[in-house]
């Protein structure tokens, strides 16, 4: 066994505090070690090259490098190991930066003795490091994008460009989601659904595109290249096939229910189609409203439809698929502002948000765009829009910036403008973040132009008298109260992670943000990455996202999701467990507490020909996080690469 | 005008005497906004949190905001911050009353005389004397004759003569306890 230690100085980051030179001159003497080096930066290809030239000119066959944390450097290493013809797993990696010279700079003398520590125990582990090596996995070319909005739609098309297969699944009966509700978009003012409804069509005719409407996933399971996905398509009671999207069934049907696309401001039937652009074009029975669903009565759509595409016999289906990838593109919900009593309980009808304000100033919403008052139909002369609801308040458990409000509040203020010359708008801010190309011009554009009056003091009460609401807040540039009338609120409702965004990240096994969010790998590094290989994220679900933003992540999410597909196999984590049969007593626990349902059992035949049940790891699906070797009562489960020898061996050279 | 950097000696003694970290005021305004006093003072609450990050300590401790609160706890409870402003309020009329630091706007100036009056009325007789009150108030004000009217009244209610003393232990206690941060 000869061993070779190699110290890094980083620089000075561990330099600095830890004697570094002393450290490699003690070490060369610890029983085992043929050489001993340091040099400055490890990682450099001159450091690298000092590795190699040591390995080759002492022969040995494994290492240490005491450097920074293992993940930053390890494959560099590894992929150093390899390159002499060695095994990459004959390495360990003592941090002696993260663990030890950044958190010890004030006291250099102990630093460095725990750093020798440190070296020590790194050194009993590698002297019982196995040579492992990586198993092929096949993958399954086809991606899962949840979520039809527009950052799915994208990522969609761009997998589907490429020539894979891709399948869009979505929990409304259209695809298009939020970006179809707004009715223009900032900075530019180009009409949301024009700019949309030609990537939905798109979407809808591309061949390699398929489209699961009303559908959502119920259970994910397996591994990158091959996810094992459960989709439950609901019925829709409407023949997809025969169904020519007439709409003679939803002119006709007699139940009225608050349209959930127009955010409650008109009614839809119970048998409908969200929007006219819907794509698919056909509709779908609202079974909990529908008479026929709740009395057995009416039945008026199956009567008039000239295709006899209705049936109400129809069930879910359920679906089951492979996908070598899957993009989380959820979306987002919106702040309930009922939570703020100040601004009454969401029960004041005049105070609306501002999707609601988006459906009234589009041309096809329930007003045709004309910006009226929901308490008695009169047109909205003086309008306050109020940031921050929901947002950037510790109070409503929402301390972060909802990113997007700052700047649809501006465009809301023009719009109002534009679409009634002679109306107020006042716009109360708190700060006004316009970080976007164009984004800081249209804001001046707002107060210069249409004189849009910015008032910076957050409202603390929002009460009607009258007809009207009066608003009460403070201009904190000048000092001013301010008590005014208004005949409409819009409150910009901060954007909040979905509301079953709990459930679906325990379906999906991943992680996410302190603030429900979905987590990305890494904030900076890895943004469209999870910590699940093959899992990829677009859009708002990860954080509040405009339409330029949320397109770019569905380029970048696409790309990864490419980028395995043209990889020829995948290669296996090789420090997986492994089962030691022969002392395995078949108990189990190790079955029931895999996080992963990694483990099954097996029978085998023993020696004297007795068949018993033991447990077996299966290679492809274990990602190594060690809950099972802790669970294991007669200790037969092993972590390779990080055995429990190993772990024994570094203690006892403490 | 600014020039040599901003130190933190008074937002540090608020956070010493009442653990509230005063930094993470933005100014949003909500509690000026919500105030039903802040017609009355020269520095509405949100500007004093700003003049106590500044270290602004003479123009914090010589404002009137602190005796034209009310202390109804609006501007607490709708903070999105989560700062406690009464708290802050208070104790930074704990400090200018034991620095005797004097209000700099006179509008309020009776507003403190009658606090001190007040205070030492009950920690002295535990019961508030109405008599004893309003005639300290009217020397120390020099309003002599300040409700003068009301004096038949009290006398009708025998309200004139002081009540015998309870034990004002207790109330000694409390006030005690209160000192420092919360305005007494």
């Amino acid at each position: 066994m000869r061993i070779g230690v190699f110290i890094c100085h980083c620089g000075t980051n561990i330099s600095g505090v830890v004697d570094v030179v002393k450290l490699a001159e003690s070490i060369s003497h610890y029983p085992g070690v043929v050489i001993s080096k340091e040099n400055k930066y490890m990682c450099s290809d001159p450091g690298q090259n000092l590795i190699k030239s040591a390995v080759k000119e002492y022969n040995l066959d494994r290492i240490v490098v005491a450097s920074c944390t293992p993940k930053l450097h390890e494959n560099t290493f590894r992929a150093c190991l390899e390159d002499l013809g060695l095994n990459p797993y004959m390495l360990e990696i003592a941090n002696i930066r993260e663990q030890c010279s950044w958190v010890h700079s004030d006291n250099p003398e102990l630093a460095t003795k725990k750093a020798e520590d440190l070296i020590k125990m790194a050194i009993a582990r590698v002297r019982f490091a196995k040579e492992l090596t990586c198993s092929k996995v096949t993958i399954e070319r086809r991606a899962l994008v949840i979520g039809g909005g527009v950052a799915g739609i994208q990522s969609a098309l761009d997998i589907a460009n490429a020539g894979y297969h891709v399948t869009l699944v979505e929990r409304t009966p259209s695809i298009g989601g939020r970006m179809a509700q707004l009715d223009k978009t900032f900075p530019t003012l180009d009409c949301s659904a024009c700019i949309l409804t030609p990537k939905m069509v798109e979407a809808n005719r591309h061949h390699l595109i398929k489209i699961l409407t009303y559908s959502e996933v119920e259970e994910v399971s397996g591994f990158v290249g091959s996810f094992e996905v459960t989709i439950r398509m609901k019925s829709r009671s409407v023949e997809m096939k025969k169904c020519t999207g007439c709409g003679m069934c939803q002119s006709k049907c007699p139940v009225k229910v608050d349209s959930e696309f127009d955010e409650g401001l008109s009614k839809r039937r119970a048998i409908y189609m969200p929007f006219p652009q819907a794509v698919p074009n056909i509709p779908v029975i609202d079974r909990a409203n529908c008479r026929y669903f709740l009395e057995k009565k009416c039945g008026v759509c199956k009567k008039v439809c000239p295709s006899d595409a209705i049936d109400y016999d129809q069930e879910d289906t359920i679906l089951k698929e492979k996908f070598g990838s899957i993009t989380i593109a959820t979306g987002f919900d919106l702040f309930d502002h009922s939570a703020y009593g100040e601004y009454g309980y969401g029960k004041l009808k005049n105070v609306i948000t501002s999707i609601q304000y988006e459906r009234l100033v589009n041309s096809s919403g329930p007003t045709g765009g004309h910006i009226i008052r929901p308490s008695d139909g009169k047109e909205a002369k003086k309008v306050a829009f109020i940031s921050c609801v929901g947002s950037r308040d510790n109070k409503m458990g929402k301390p972060y910036c909802s990113k997007v409000c700052c700047m649809y509040t501006a465009k809301h203020a023009l719009l109002l403008k534009e679409h009634v010359p002679d109306a107020e708008a006042y716009i109360f801010y708190i700060d006004i973040r316009a970080a976007g190309k164009n984004y800081e011009e249209f804001v001046y554009r707002v107060q210069e132009n249409y004189r849009v009056k910015y008032i910076r003091g957050r409202v603390s009460k929002i009460f009607e008298e009258g007809d009207n609401l009066i608003v009460r807040g403070f201009d904190t540039l000048s000092g001013e109260s301010i008590e005014m009338e208004f005949d409409l609120v819009v409150l910009a409702v901060g954007v909040i992670p979905r509301k079953d965004s709990d459930s679906f990240a325990r379906m999906l096994n991943i992680s996410l943000d302190a603030n429900h969010f979905v987590g990305e790998l890494h904030p900076k590094l890895a943004p469209v990455e999870k910590n699940t290989p093959g899992i990829f994220l677009s859009g708002s679900c990860q954080y509040p996202r405009d339409i330029p933003e949320s397109v770019a992540m569905a380029g970048a999410a696409a790309v990864k999701s490419l980028s395995l597909f043209a990889k020829e196999f995948l290669t296996s984590e090789p420090m997986i467990s492994e089962v030691n049969t022969s002392i395995c007593t078949g108990c189990l626990n190790c079955k029931n507490i895999c996080p992963y349902r990694a483990i099954n059992e097996e029978e085998i035949k023993d020696l004297d020909g007795k068949i018993r049940i033991v447990a077996k790891v299966n290679e492809t699906i274990c990602r190594g996080c060690g809950t099972c070797v802790a669970s294991c009562p007669s200790q037969c489960i092993n972590l390779k690469g990080v055995s429990n020898e190993q772990i024994l061996a570094a203690i006892e050279a403490l | 005008m600014i020039r040599n950097g901003i130190s933190q000696t008074l937002a540090l003694e608020i956070e010493k005497r009442t653990k509230i970290n005063v930094f993470g005021c933005y100014q949003c305004g909500k509690c000026s906004a919500g105030c039903v006093f802040s017609y009355l003072m020269d520095t509405p609450p949100h500007l004093l949190m700003r003049l106590i990050q500044l270290d602004m300590r003479e123009k914090a401790l010589s404002s009137n905001t602190f005796w034209g609160c009310g202390a109804c706890v609006t501007c607490s409870f709708r903070c999105p911050r989560e700062i406690d402003v009464l708290r802050v309020i208070n104790t930074v009329r704990s400090i200018a009353i034991e620095e005797r630091v004097l209000s700099r706007n006179n509008s309020l100036k009776d507003v403190p005389i009658f606090n001190e009056i007040f205070m030492n009325n009950i920690i002295g007789n535990e019961h508030v004397n109405e008599f004893l009150l309003g005639a300290n108030f009217n020397l120390k004000s020099l309003k002599f004759f300040k409700d003068i009217s009301l004096l038949p009244v009290l006398y009708k209610k025998d309200k004139l003569t002081a009540r015998k003393k309870a034990s004002t232990r207790n109330i000694k206690k409390i006030v005690e306890g209160l000192k420092g941060n919360n305005g007494i």
